[in-house]
């Protein structure tokens, strides 16, 4: 019966050509984004699973709260004596490990290359990560002064077909590390990903970190600590003993400032979003917004099948009565609709997969992923498309496998169900869903582009384009002022400035603020994060003052006591004026000194934070990022001299710069493609609801074409029988606008108030939505519509 | 043996209530030949459509070979149907996506014949109608007349005791015509039931007995010798 079932379902597809290949392509493309997108999520909810403990691994969190018990800083690192107090007093725990990252300049012979992602790491690493080692011994690779251990692809470099064990390297010129082993890179699906591992003996060493500092340097929060706990511990009940232990350990009340926290493993990458991370972390959010998409996308293209084959069961009707008036029972029949959809889904599967094969290069380069057909084919995830694919075929094919076999015979055999068909109301409300889900991407993508104009466009107030970003060598701030003087000798070079941080990233450090009160300095409740600067810093970033004066040279105190504050800072601290601010006495931290100076606010983190209150002030060996204001007019000639000057200043270093608006790009990367990729796949779910209403208008058309020749011999105008034939749907998508507006404005106000700088939702997005969704619909139903308008009467009559 | 006793079949739509058969007594024995015949809208094919188990009458009582069928529901029905009863209609209402083979096949398949039982009775049957040399065409490859002898064809392939037709010549020329009429004929003299609506007086010489009716009522009955 099943072989007579498909080949009568293979038939009909072809009898229906076209409706068939849009059908098809319509379920094809719905799996295909379905299919890119269950990848990604899949490749981002797989993240740190790779580890044979995954699940007892714990990462411990510090947080800061400031005196008013608000949050001042959350730090996904702690300071290094935390590893060694919890093992000690919470024997239970199997492992404790650290990791210190850090970098610097790798030398083996003539081969030199700066290198990032170099991990610190305790000896035991391998007994909490699970990695293979592929040469040396795991057990105490990391246990001496000075080992090394190289990643696969590292070794390779520096030593290429050589045995890399026993090799000598020297770091940053000064100190030599002999290689221990060589491991296997963690997968792509990893928060960290060290190149290099150092034995952690090493800071031992004064002239690395030294001894006293790993037991006493709890200001020190840059080590990332797990934990591998027992099976089925109870990590609240660690967390809660976490405030005595401190207490205990750094000193009483440490708590009062100091939390700690653990967080999984496994959750990091989506869940922890703390101002340090070893990596930039996914998002939960994108998880569950991609999730919805692609739900979606295949609700679209199965309302689609479900449209089409409900519309072309018209021309099955008679096969439908007949088949009961032989003696098939609703069952078979429905049975056999049930296999047609079915078949079609899977045949639409095939095709989906050979474009999902076709689309994951570009997929990948834009998502920065490294997805594999391979995940394709891994039995659960097949199980998972077969699952799909089944359960697609199911629900798409049962609304038409019931509509069809509830027709009466006797009254299909009369010809009965084509109004029944014109006023389905399930198949109004399927279009009216399918529309509104159309609408809702429409408008969220407007809401998403005129997001990412006004960050773009916002007054960030300062200049970032046209800067190039160095970092000096610790020593070298003494004699800056030379090597500025030589910089500025080139024409090209506008404004050279010093800072402990640069624009873009997190102000993370910050003191204890006194201002006057009454007539003695007070310790303030606020939070104000320092930044280091010279006085060629403003200048270099054209930062507007508000009142008083930048530092100069010409005081020499301004090195020394001097602070300008920005706009929020002076707020807080409480002057209502900000030229009423400068002259106070102003201590900070233990510098006591003046505010001489505020700017106006600049936004110097991302947009997603509010502006901090911020102290500039010039403190000597914090200095360490320079920037370079160069003239737009020739880019080569300036970074040449740059290039020129830096490597006679610093022979032994590699020339290496950044430029600013390439790091603020990054800021916002992330954002920027899952934005995009949300933008195509809203594209391709509005395209495939066209898809749909191209066909179902052909579909009603074709029904209509003997009206229409009545008509047209009555004297009907083509432009009556134009908006006669359109005019149903476009009332289906008026109302898929209304319903659709209040839930786009929801979630898009939820979206946006992630950042802490947003445009607003403005009134003309719906109207513009609106315009967008009636516009695309009219052309795909008028279409067909002029076109049958248009035929010959004759013809048309003469079709039945 | 059919007893219909009474029989009232009303359809009521949202403006009218229309009366299609009022008030008919009728019996049909078992190898009879009954011609059905009357004005356009009196009722014939609300009759057959009844008779044929398509249709519940509105009351009264029709006992179909032994069960009281008036009460049976649409499911119920169509398990009484199959294999019981064949049609042929006017518009020979064969499904256009299936060969003729096919289309003859069909209810074979409904009753679950073994495949190789099928293929010899439906060829067996092709034969018979003399359309086993276009046992792969499909019905719009077809003359009418050929198509109606496929309809007749998948109306008799499961043996059913009781055949219906409706104007089974309507659609045909009289040469045609004549064809399926003597194909009925032999038929009903194998033993086959037949009830057949026509406005023809020469398809109705055929039968054994015509039924004239009128405005839902069965007004004479002529018996043929
Ligand atoms: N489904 C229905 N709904 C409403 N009225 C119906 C329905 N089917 C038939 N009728 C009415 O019942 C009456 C009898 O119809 P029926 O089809 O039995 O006539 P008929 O004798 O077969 O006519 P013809 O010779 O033209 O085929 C007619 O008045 C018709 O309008
Ligand atoms: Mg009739």
């Amino acid at each position: 019966m099943i072989h007579n079932y498909l080949k009568l379902a293979f038939r009909n597809l072809w009898k229906h050509k076209l409706f068939s290949f849009i059908n098809i392509s319509g379920v094809a493309i719905g799996l295909t984004c379905f299919f890119l997108l269950a990848l990604y999520v899949k490749d981002e909810l797989s993240y740190d699973r790779s580890h044979e403990h995954a699940d007892r691994i714990y990462r411990l969190s510090r947080t800061f709260l400031s005196k008013d018990g608000t949050v001042s800083l959350q730090l996904g690192h702690a300071a290094p004596p935390f590893g060694p107090l919890i093992k000690q007093d919470f024997p239970e725990v199997e492992e404790v490990v650290r990791l210190l990252e850090t970098g610097g300049l790798f030398k083996y012979k003539e081969k030199a290359f700066n290198e990032e992602n170099v991990f610190v790491a305790d000896p035991n690493i391998f007994k909490v990560f699970t990695m293979n080692v592929l040469a040396g011994n795991k057990n105490n690779a990391l246990d001496n002064p000075f080992s090394i251990m190289f990643s696969k692809p590292m070794a390779e470099k520096y030593f290429g077909s050589e045995n890399p064990i026993g090799k000598v390297l020297r770091l940053d010129n000064q100190l030599t590390y002999t290689v221990t082993g060589v491991f296997e890179p963690l997968p792509a699906q990893s928060h960290f990903h060290p190149n290099f591992l150092v034995s952690f003996s090493t800071l031992n060493d004064n002239r690395v970190y030294g001894a006293e500092g790993l037991r006493s340097n709890w200001g020190n929060n840059s080590f990332s600590t797990y934990l591998l706990l027992p099976e089925n511990y109870d990590v609240s009940k660690m967390v809660k003993a976490f405030p005595a232990f401190q207490n205990r350990n750094i000193e009483p009340l440490a708590s009062t400032y100091s939390v700690l926290d653990l967080i999984k493993l496994t959750d990091i990458h989506l869940y922890s979003h703390l101002d340090s991370e070893i990596e930039a972390n996914g998002d939960i959010q994108y998880v569950y917004l991609f999730s919805a998409i692609a739900f979606f996308i295949l609700v679209i293209a199965c309302i689609n099948y479900m449209n089409l084959a409900t519309a072309t069961s018209a021309t099955r009707a008679k096969e439908v009565g007949m088949r009961k008036v032989i003696g098939a029972a609703r069952g078979q029949l429905v049975y056999q609709y049930l296999s047609e959809s079915i078949l079609l889904v899977f045949m639409a599967v095939i095709i989906a997969m050979f474009m999902v094969v076709l689309c994951l290069p570009a997929f990948n380069g834009f998502t920065q992923k490294e997805l594999s057909i391979d995940s394709l084919l891994d039995p659960y995830f097949a199980a998972m498309i077969f699952g799909i694919a089944l359960f697609t075929g199911l629900v798409a094919g049962s609304y038409p496998a019931f509509f069809m076999t509830s027709f009466e015979p006797i009254g299909v055999l009369k010809g009965k169900i084509g109004a029944s068909l014109k006023n389905g109301m399930l198949r109004q409300t399927l279009v009216v869903v399918q529309f509104a889900i159309a609408v809702v991407l429409i408008i969220s993508t407007a809401v998403v582009y005129s997001q990412m104009k006004y960050v773009k466009n916002f007054k960030l107030g300062y200049t970032k384009d046209q800067m190039v970003l160095l970092g000096m060598p610790d020593d070298s701030t003494l004699h800056f002022g030379g090597i500025r003087q030589r910089l500025k000798e080139n024409s090209r070079i506008l404004e050279v400035g010093r800072s402990s941080r640069i624009p873009s990233s997190r102000l993370l450090d910050s003191w204890d603020a006194f201002v006057m009160k009454g007539d003695s300095m007070a310790p303030t409740d606020i939070t104000i994060k320092s930044l280091s600067v010279d006085e060629d810093f403003i200048p270099t970033y054209q930062i507007d003052m508000a009142a008083g004066r930048n530092f100069s040279t010409d005081f020499s105190t301004d090195k020394t006591n001097a602070f300008v504050l920005n706009e929020t800072a002076v707020k807080v601290l409480g002057w209502d004026n900000v030229a009423d601010a400068v002259g106070n006495r102003f201590k900070y931290g233990e510098i006591d000194g003046q505010i001489i100076g505020v700017t106006k606010d600049y936004h110097f983190e991302s947009l997603h934070q509010k502006v901090a209150p911020i102290v500039m002030f010039n403190q000597q060996g914090r200095l360490q990022r320079v920037s370079v204001h160069i003239t737009g007019d020739d880019l080569a000639g300036a970074m040449a001299h740059i290039n020129e000057i830096w490597d006679e200043e610093f022979p032994n270093k590699p020339f290496e710069y950044e430029f600013l608006d390439q790091r603020f790009g990054r800021l916002y990367a992330t954002e920027q493609t899952q934005q995009a990729l949300f933008s195509i796949f809203a594209g391709i779910a509005i395209f495939i609801s066209c898809l749909g209403l191209l066909g179902l208008s052909m579909f009603m058309a074709e029904l209509r074409t003997k009206e229409i020749g009545v008509r047209k011999v009555l004297g009907a105008s083509v432009g009556s029988l134009v908006s006669l034939l359109s005019k149903d749907f476009l009332k289906l998508v008026i109302i898929s606008i209304i319903i659709a507006s209040p839930i786009a404005w929801y979630g898009m106000q939820v979206w946006l108030e992630d950042f802490a700088y947003h445009t607003e939702i403005h009134w003309w997005v719906y109207p513009l939505a609106g315009v967008i969704s009636i516009g695309i619909a009219l052309v795909t139903v008028s279409y067909q519509s002029i076109k049958t308008a248009m035929i010959n009467p004759v013809k048309s009559l003469r079709s039945e | 043996m059919l007893t219909i006793t009474n029989l009232q079949k009303i359809f009521a739509t949202e403006e009218v209530e229309t009366t299609a058969l009022n008030g008919i007594n009728l019996t049909i024995n078992d190898g009879e030949f009954v011609a059905i015949m009357g004005p356009s809208g009196c009722g014939k094919s609300t009759l057959l459509n009844i008779i044929g188990l398509l249709d519940n009458p509105s009351s009264g009582t029709y006992n179909f070979y032994g069960s009281d069928v008036e009460k049976m529901s649409e499911r119920q029905r169509a398990q009484l149907r199959k294999g019981n009863v064949g049609f042929v209609f006017q518009s020979f209402n064969l499904i256009d996506e299936l060969t003729v083979f096919e289309n003859v096949e069909l209810p074979l398949l409904y009753l679950k014949v073994p495949s190789k039982e099928r293929d010899e009775k439906v060829e067996a049957t092709l034969k018979r109608m003399n359309m086993m040399h276009r046992r792969n065409h499909f019905p719009q490859q077809l003359s009418g007349g050929q198509q109606q002898r496929v309809a007749i064809a998948r109306a008799v392939v499961a043996k059913p005791k009781l055949i219906l037709a409706d104007e089974p010549t309507g659609n045909l020329d009289s040469a045609n015509g004549k064809d399926v009429m003597n194909l009925l004929q032999e038929l009903n003299e194998e033993g086959t039931t037949i009830a057949m609506v026509t406005h023809s007086p020469y398809d109705a010489s055929f039968a054994h007995r015509t039924v004239n009716l009128f405005d839902g009522k069965i007004v004479t009955e002529n018996f043929h010798v």
